[in-house]
């Protein structure tokens, strides 16, 4: 599975919305139900699908989809 | 493991060697009515202890002391941002985290991560308002929740 195509299924099970496609460009902004407290649980469900860890810092740091697209890549997730 | 797979933890009660210098150490408990809160603890025969703003938080912080009963601590937000707002508007009162005193922060880490649970750092370690600057970090367990490490002096 492409890494946007797992990303994708990750949103929307997150965000219980099948109909997110994801954009590098979208942000929190775009989807409703993405506040700071599902922020998080996003993160943790990205961490355990890809295999990668994540620092604090690097949590809260992302602007966009394609920040965190990048950020998996830069660690090797797959 | 039990018929529904559920692990059912170590025959004699012992925890793996990394955990073995981890203790409970508090509750705490989001609420948006310290007053209201702190009633029932004092129903139960709780007593006031420090209590602490951090601001990196943007929250208030009180614990709660009894001599039979664990710690609580309260934590209230200071305005009506931050990810404590957001709980508490989602969910309401309740059980925010789990703090368990340790030897070193880095190292459970490492060892939560060696038992193959699939844990996020929220918070890095700081110094805690609350408890003289020992360092401090919280950590999103799967399956679990919040937890919070409160390493040495």
């Amino acid at each position: 599975m492409q890494q946007n195509e797992k990303l994708q299924r990750i949103f929307r099970d997150v965000f219980d919305d099948p109909t997110i496609e994801l954009e590098p460009t979208m942000t929190a902004d775009d989807i409703a139900e993405w506040d700071s407290l599902s922020h998080v649980r996003l993160m943790l469900e990205v961490s355990k699908a890809f295999g990668v860890r994540f620092s604090a810092s690097e949590v809260s740091s992302l602007n966009n989809v394609g920040d965190l697209q990048a950020l998996i890549s830069s660690k090797g997730g797959a | 493991m039990l018929p529904g797979g559920m692990p059912t933890g170590g025959a004699d009660g012992s925890a793996a060697p990394a955990f073995q210098s981890l203790k409970f150490h508090h509750f705490a408990v989001a609420t948006d009515d310290p007053r209201l809160s702190s009633e029932y603890l004092v129903a139960l025969g709780y007593q006031r202890g420090a209590n602490a703003f951090d601001p990196l938080q943007n929250v208030n912080l009180e614990m709660w002391h009894h001599g039979a009963m664990p710690d609580v601590e309260l934590v209230w937000p200071s305005g009506t941002g931050g990810p404590l707002s957001t709980m508490l508007r989602k969910k309401g009162v309740g059980i925010y985290h789990v703090c368990y005193e340790v030897d070193d922060l880095a190292g459970t880490l490492d060892a939560l991560h060696a038992k193959n649970l699939n844990v996020l750092e929220v918070v890095e370690a700081r110094p805690a308002v609350l408890f003289g600057g020992r360092p401090v970090a919280f950590y999103l367990v799967e399956g679990f929740g919040l937890i919070e490490l409160l390493g040495p002096a």
